[in-house]
């Protein structure tokens, strides 16, 4: 039996399971098992409230006569033969995120700021040869949230609970979450109220850095004077990250619609949504 | 029996076999060829239109090249185009009389087609049906009503009267009334009930849940809450939501009441007399 306490925050990789035994993956509240059958592979999963901060625990195998909870939520996956064979990856969000800072900020104009957000971590699981994806769920289920102009236009995002940073050194990691850097630019001549912010994660390339912490591609918001917004997303791997390492490409190719927007489609005061 | 064969004979000469030959090949080709036309036209057009124009332009286009179809099939067999435009007018005029009905139901299909106030798929309310777009016709709309079942709206009904759209936008909003009693701290009710929302993922974040003070009830301040959803997930939430307020009553001890009645009987008349009762 393998017990790992993930001081790194790794939980993903690619692990061995004997027929009819079960693995268990702690993070924080939220736990997952995976137990392998003859000829089915199940996944049972407990959610819980996310934690400001957590721990991953691995428990590979688990002992024969522990069962998952009851509570938990089982899916059943039915093949031929079972691979022993189970890789579990971190994965970005499957829509954007809406970030904001811990108090709304004004970006100057002709200045920068750099803000340091944490956006929410998918959990992969795949076997077999060639590999084919059990599942593709969320570590921590976010909360759905709208962002747009109005409430008829716009697009359904994940709501971010973790405050952006103007500082590195405020940003915790957390197994079940990475890391961007986003550098906002103003290049029009008037200020630009910061209160939320539409960050495409489904757009990003997930690294890993020497330490076991995620990180995600930087990215770059260029605001213009014609309320244009033009985003750059370079496919390098984040400055602060030693020794990155690429685990997942980007979900969806970023199309142009995508790498230039008006302003409330990415950056937002608070519109009005008509709910009076 | 020979007379008969004589006359078929006479009949069947081989410029008239050849036509009817001819005018059965045209017939045998020139549907499946239409259908095809049609349905690659529809399918070329799926991008740029919704599947209600989509379905419209195939039906439409079929139509034209099956009376383009046709006259050739008449014109084979030897009748005569002008003949045949002067009986049909004279037939339009006739049908038109007869089936104003059915002509004032295309006219509006199209007018919805131009309108597209909803599409196949779409959750809608007309009247008193509610129910999915199954599909929407030359002559009218058809609903699956959630106790499954086939409703038919003509789409002259649809263009007279109100038709209320539920999925047209993406996010929607549930308003849930509850009532609470008078002795409870409002400010409180509204954390709790604004904290439910927020616990709830299904619950948008943004546009932020609404909070409404409506009035002083016969038994209850009553309130309103309004959280804004996915529209797929309206009725998951609109279960959930209810049963979280009410557990979250419970918890922080608010009470939810019961319609009370108050029985005066004047200030001239007797109290009611009550007995004590002990056991």
């Amino acid at each position: 039996m393998t017990v790992r306490k993930s001081r790194k925050h790794v939980w993903w990789g690619s692990f061995s399971l004997p027929e009819n035994r079960s693995g268990r993956w702690r993070i924080g509240p939220a736990v997952f098992w995976i137990e392998r059958l003859k000829h089915e592979w199940q996944v049972a999963c407990l959610a819980g409230d996310e934690p400001a901060d957590c721990e991953a625990e691995l428990t590979i195998p688990i002992p024969k006569l522990e069962k998952y909870s009851v509570e938990a939520t089982v899916t059943r996956f039915g093949m031929g033969e079972t691979d022993s064979k189970v890789i579990l990856s971190p994965a970005l969000a499957d829509r954007p995120v809406v970030i904001r800072p811990d108090t709304p900020i004004y970006i100057l104009p002709n200045r920068d700021i750099t803000l340091y957000v944490s956006s929410p971590l998918w959990m992969r699981i795949e076997t077999g040869d060639p590999l084919v994806v059990l599942q593709d769920i969320p570590v921590f289920r976010p909360s759905d949230t709208w962002f747009g102009p109005s409430a008829m236009e716009g697009e359904l995002c994940y709501a971010n609970r973790i405050y952006g940073r103007l500082r590195i050194e405020d940003i915790n990691f957390r197994p079940h979450r990475a890391v961007t850097v986003v550098l906002l630019r103003n290049r029009s001549n008037k200020s630009i109220l910061l209160e939320r912010l539409n960050l495409p994660v489904p757009n990003l390339s997930l690294y890993q850095a020497e330490n076991g912490y995620l990180w995600t591609q930087p990215v770059t918001l260029e605001m213009m004077a014609d309320n244009k917004v033009a985003l750059e997303l370079k496919e390098v791997a984040p400055a602060g990250a030693k020794n990155p390492k690429l685990i997942s490409g980007p979900r969806q190719k970023a199309g142009k619609t995508i790498l230039s927007r008006t302003l409330n489609y990415l950056i937002s005061s608070k519109g009005g949504y008509g709910n009076d | 029996m020979t007379e008969i064969f004589s006359g078929l004979s006479d009949f069947f000469t081989p410029a008239r076999s050849l036509s009817l030959f001819r005018a059965l090949i045209i017939l045998a080709v020139g549907i499946p060829l239409a259908k095809l036309l049609c349905s690659s036209l529809s399918k070329a057009l799926k991008k740029r239109t919704t599947q209600h124009q989509a379905i419209m332009i195939r039906r439409i286009s079929f139509y034209i090249l099956l009376t383009l179809i046709v006259i050739s099939v008449l014109r084979e067999l030897g009748f005569s185009l002008s003949v045949l435009l002067g009986a049909a007018g004279i037939l339009t005029v006739a049908i038109g009389f007869a089936a104003q009905t059915s002509a004032s139901n295309i006219i509006s299909g199209l007018f919805l087609l131009a309108d597209r106030p909803f599409q196949i798929g779409d959750v809608i309310q007309v009247g008193d049906t509610t129910g999915i777009v199954t599909a929407i016709e030359l002559l009218s709309v058809k609903l699956r009503t959630f106790q499954n079942f086939l409703v038919r709206i003509p789409n002259e009904d649809l263009i007279k009267n109100h038709v209320t759209n539920f999925t047209h936008y993406p996010i929607r909003r549930i308003d849930v009334e509850v009532g609470v009693a008078y002795k409870e701290d409002i400010a409180t009710v509204r954390k709790v009930l604004l904290e439910v929302a927020s616990r709830n993922p299904l619950c948008l974040e943004e546009p932020p849940p609404l909070f409404v003070y409506k009035g002083y009830g016969d038994s209850s301040i009553d309130l309103l809450l309004g959280v804004w959803v996915k529209k797929e997930n309206f009725l998951l939430l609109m279960n959930g939501i209810k049963q979280e307020i009410k557990e979250a009553f419970d918890n922080n001890g608010i009470e939810i009441p019961f319609p009370h009645l108050s029985v005066y009987t004047g200030s001239v008349t007797d109290p009611f007399p009550v007995m004590v009762v002990n056991e």
